[in-house]
């Protein structure tokens, strides 16, 4: 007795699963190499199987006008990529979006993270303020690093959580980490060098896992309206610090975001914030280890 | 064709470089897009808002051996295709 192969239209697709916030999503395919791929990238973040898929994307090859195509299930939406590995990062990115939503229930930030010892210090700026930068010096010094990008934020209990997505860093960090980590971190399985610098999980490095912590101080680079002048640390009063870190939350355009400023005022009462100048890695490192010193409750 | 006034990355717009080229979302709509490389010029571009004209010298520039006259066209029809899909908004 033969067996036939099955063909690629009949078989049923290899799936992965990840969720974060309450939403389930999945990528699907019938290409084993994209399985592989996506089991390297969403490696860390487990599936809640609670959690019905809010998206689900297949990512499979193109026609001849594109190498790889990822299309959204629920709408449609096709995007076209020159390898399975960017149709692959283009999901992540897609799928992290979906956590922007203004009526999700969760809080998500356009910031950066990094903790020790179960106590975090969340970074605020606009883009190029040097977020990604600092966390990463942090994580050099011995910080879990959440996240340069995204943050899942319980402002009740001021607990922080990272984002299902990878860091990324800009080839002018690899300066600060040095050739020979760059080049360990490029080999690590999920890293991809991208035209602007690489993207990587620290846990391949380091082989801790994203950690889960409470919010003890928050930082602002760059903010509008800080002292530019300031050659120090400046404690941001909560009432402006409410009002300087919403824009950076999912929430911030509600009709109703007068709870959305109710909540955050609740968790910036309770979470000192600072400007930070800007200087030189090593003080700026200084001035957040010493922060998080000053501020222990 | 694109009318005169101003251009600029639409608010609800989220962006990221995959490769050589930019994924576009919009957080409303939820629709993606990708854009070529002369494409991601335009979208830095657009950061601040900008003219027909300052759009099509930033292309110029960055790829000179587009005649300028080719380099407003393909402005035109970019942004006519991301101002319909809402990734551009636009001030008269």
């Amino acid at each position: 007795m033969t067996s036939e192969p099955v063909p690629a239209a009949v078989r049923a697709p290899s799936v992965v699963r990840w969720s974060a916030a309450g939403l389930g999503f999945q990528l699907e395919s019938h290409d084993a190499a994209v399985h592989r791929r996506a089991g390297q990238v969403f490696r860390p973040w487990a599936a809640d199987p609670a959690c019905e898929p809010t998206a689900t994307w297949t990512v499979e090859p193109g026609d001849v006008s594109s190498a790889w195509t990822a299309r959204d299930t629920g709408t449609g939406a096709i995007t076209r990529h020159d390898s399975l590995t960017q149709a692959v990062t283009a999901v992540e990115f897609l799928a992290v979006q979906h956590l922007f939503d203004d009526h999700l229930g969760t809080l998500t930030a356009h910031a950066a993270c990094a903790a020790r010892d179960g106590r975090a210090v969340l970074i605020f700026g606009p883009s190029g303020a040097g977020k990604s930068t600092l966390a990463c010096a942090l994580w050099q010094r011995g910080f879990g690093l959440l996240g340069d990008d995204t943050i899942l934020l319980d402002a009740d209990t001021r607990t922080a959580r990272p984002a299902p997505r990878r860091v990324a860093l800009r080839d002018a960090t690899r300066a600060l980490l040095g050739d020979a980590l760059w080049r360990r971190l490029l080999d690590c399985p999920a890293s991809e060098p991208t035209r602007e610098g690489c993207l990587f999980h620290p846990d391949e490095l380091d082989g801790v896992p994203r950690p889960i912590a409470t919010v003890a101080a928050c930082v602002f680079l760059a903010r509008r309206g800080a002292a530019s002048a300031a050659d120090r640390c400046v404690s941001i009063p909560p009432g402006l610090a409410t009002l300087a870190m919403l824009p950076y939350f999912n929430q911030s355009r509600r009709p109703d975001r007068e709870a959305v400023i109710a909540q955050l005022g609740g968790f910036a009462a309770r979470t000192p914030a600072f400007d930070l100048p800007r200087g030189p890695l090593g003080t700026m490192t200084d001035a957040v280890a010493g922060i998080l010193a000053a501020v222990r409750e | 064709m694109a009318q005169p006034g101003h251009y600029a990355q639409s608010a609800d717009a989220a962006a990221t470089v995959v490769g050589d080229r930019i994924v576009l979302y919009h957080r409303v709509t939820r629709t993606a897009v990708v854009l070529n490389p002369p494409g991601g010029v335009l979208w830095r571009e657009l950061a601040t808002s900008r003219t027909v004209s300052d759009l099509a010298a930033g292309l110029h520039r960055q790829f000179p051996s587009v005649p300028a006259d080719d380099a407003e066209r393909d402005v035109h029809a970019f942004l006519d295709d991301l101002v319909r899909h809402a990734f551009v908004s636009h001030q008269p």
